[in-house]
């Protein structure tokens, strides 16, 4: 751009900036609809969005008690469920709900709805979920228990759930203290951690593991499978089992994302974030050049943005940094100065 | 994916789950432009307008599970509206008297010439500038809610940075940044409406 005197400034080329602002200033001021107008159009779109809401709830509803019958037939393994003894222990608490899930509390005879996140489970506690709802719960410091819709489980312990039918995801985070590893327990075998992150399926008989970091222990028939990170092992009712691949960001994995717990950012450096998304979404992270970590080790975000699914808090924190991201492959995320 | 829709999609997904926080997010970022776009097309009947955007907007409540982020929220938002001013303009067999602004109709010779006229006080040229001013607040209507209103507090309130900063509750360096990107974002949507009315933006301030 051409830098010229007041004198010259009817055939200079202007400044960008300027050539906006004059814009800006000519146009003025966008108009605001009347307060009056505001509240009316509130009230209104409030009660469709209430009434919305309130029909989407109620139809996971109707889900689950039509998943309660058909998982009764499908699983045709009644578990029975011991009496504790002594007061009961709390083995989780809710975090992370998304539509209706069913709980029977140990002792009782009727299933009622969960509600939200701070519900504390004790031990012999049932859960349900219908279609497209699911929930995450905390199981203790740095481990994520996860339920996928369709599903049932029940805890035994802190230490031992059952999967009764569905799918369900551990994520027991390395370097959050001692804790003894929890076994899910299924009709077809039970698998028990020794790494971290892991889904469970156990579905028409069927059992299928997959393992997304760490290591898993499946017992089956009496033998003991090891299944390391990356590994998948599927096993049909009386048939062989069946060794196949899976990649930490396989498509797979979404409902795992959907269920995770929120990552606490206000006044944290942007590193915890980047290594929460890093987690949840199988994606490695990398910096377009080195000093750019440092950097990030330095950048302090603040406020906290809610339920959002790694991507999408990456785009919502990201844009008050800066920073940028690309998404280099389907397994790599590249971090980058903001261009400008 | 870009960003300014991931953040669509997850307000969306927020207030379908019953945040209303977000619902109340989402209401006041996109009623006051809503209006304003039914208001132009209306020739200022604020009181159709009220009501058009309102069916308009509990029509979009309804269906808000099928949005999935193929476009902007605000972009998917004024087609339902238009839309719903359509049908509300043919109910009452108003169709010939709903506005077609230039930013519907960019073949519309006249006014495109027009723009590229020098401004004086005459009748016809208070109407031009008229159409610019308009312009250029669609055109912040159409920017992300964020740098719609940045630019505005700038320019038009004539904010310093750390009043803008103070306002967002963040730092005068993430302000500078956002301004920047704000900025280029609307050089490039006033440079594309100009260009398809026939006329570069540095011309629109004449």
């Amino acid at each position: 751009m051409n830098e010229n005197s007041d004198k010259d400034r009817a055939v200079c080329i202007p400044d960008d900036r300027d050539v906006i602002a004059k814009l800006l200033q000519t146009a003025g001021s966008r108009e605001e609809p009347p307060s009056e107008a505001y509240e009316q159009v509130l009230a209104a779109t409030t009660l469709a969005w209430r009434d919305k809401v309130r029909r989407n709830r109620r139809r996971r509803v109707f889900a689950v008690a039509a998943a309660v019958a058909s998982v009764a037939v499908i699983a045709g393994v009644i578990l029975r469920q011991p009496a504790p003894v002594g007061p009961p222990v709390q083995v989780a608490t809710s975090d992370h709900v998304i539509g209706d899930i069913a709980v029977l509390a140990n002792g009782e005879s009727d299933w009622r709805s969960l509600g939200g996140p701070g519900f504390s489970l004790v031990a012999g506690a049932r859960l349900r979920t219908g279609d497209e709802s699911g929930i995450g719960v905390l199981m203790g410091p740095g481990v994520s228990f996860r339920v996928d819709e369709s599903s049932e489980v029940w805890f035994e312990t802190p230490a031992r759930i059952h999967l009764v039918a569905g799918t369900v995801y551990l994520d027991s985070k390395p370097g959050t203290g001692e804790r003894a590893p929890v076994e899910i327990i299924t009709a077809a075998g039970s698998a028990r951690h020794i790494g971290t992150q892991y889904e469970l399926r156990y579905k028409d008989g069927g059992l299928r593991l997959r393992v997304r970091e760490g290591r898993v222990m499946l017992r089956h028939d009496g033998a003991d499978l090891p299944a390391d990170e990356g590994v998948q092992l599927s096993i049909e009712p009386d048939g062989p089992v069946e060794e196949s691949t899976v990649t930490r960001h396989d498509a797979d994995w979404a409902w795992v994302q959907a269920l995770a717990p929120a990552p606490y950012v206000s006044d944290q450096s942007l590193t915890g974030l980047l290594e929460w998304v890093e987690r949840e979404s199988g994606r490695d992270v990398h910096f377009a050049r080195p000093e750019l970590r440092d950097k990030a080790a330095r950048t302090i975000l603040h406020g906290n943005r809610g339920r959002l699914l790694p991507m999408e808090a990456l785009a919502v924190m990201l844009q008050t940094t800066d920073f940028q991201y690309t998404v280099a492959s389907d397994s790599e995320i590249l971090i980058e100065e903001r261009r400008y | 994916m870009s960003e300014p829709v991931n953040l669509d999609k997850a307000l969306v997904r927020r207030a379908l789950a019953g945040d209303e926080r977000a619902f109340r997010s989402m209401f006041d970022q996109y009623f006051p432009r809503l209006y304003r776009f039914a208001l132009v097309r209306l020739d200022g009947d604020q009181e159709t307008a009220k009501d058009v955007v309102q069916q308009a907007f509990c029509k979009a409540i309804e269906r808000l599970d099928t949005y999935r982020g193929e476009a902007p929220l605000y972009a998917w938002l004024c087609r339902i509206c238009r839309n719903t001013l359509i049908d509300h303009c043919r109910r009452r067999g108003r169709e010939s008297q709903m506005v077609m602004p230039i930013e519907d109709n960019m073949q519309i010779r006249a006014v495109m010439e027009a723009l590229s006229a020098a401004a004086g006080d005459e009748p016809e040229n208070r109407a031009r500038q008229r159409d610019v001013r308009r312009l250029v607040q669609t055109t912040l209507d159409y920017l992300p809610t964020h740098y719609g209103n940045v630019l505005e507090w700038k320019y038009v309130e004539g904010l310093s940075v750390k009043e803008i900063a103070a306002r967002m509750d963040t730092g005068p360096k993430a302000v500078e940044s956002l301004l920047t990107r704000a900025r280029n974002a609307f050089r490039e949507a006033a440079g594309a409406v100009g260009s398809a009315a026939g006329i570069p933006a540095a011309n629109m301030e004449r």
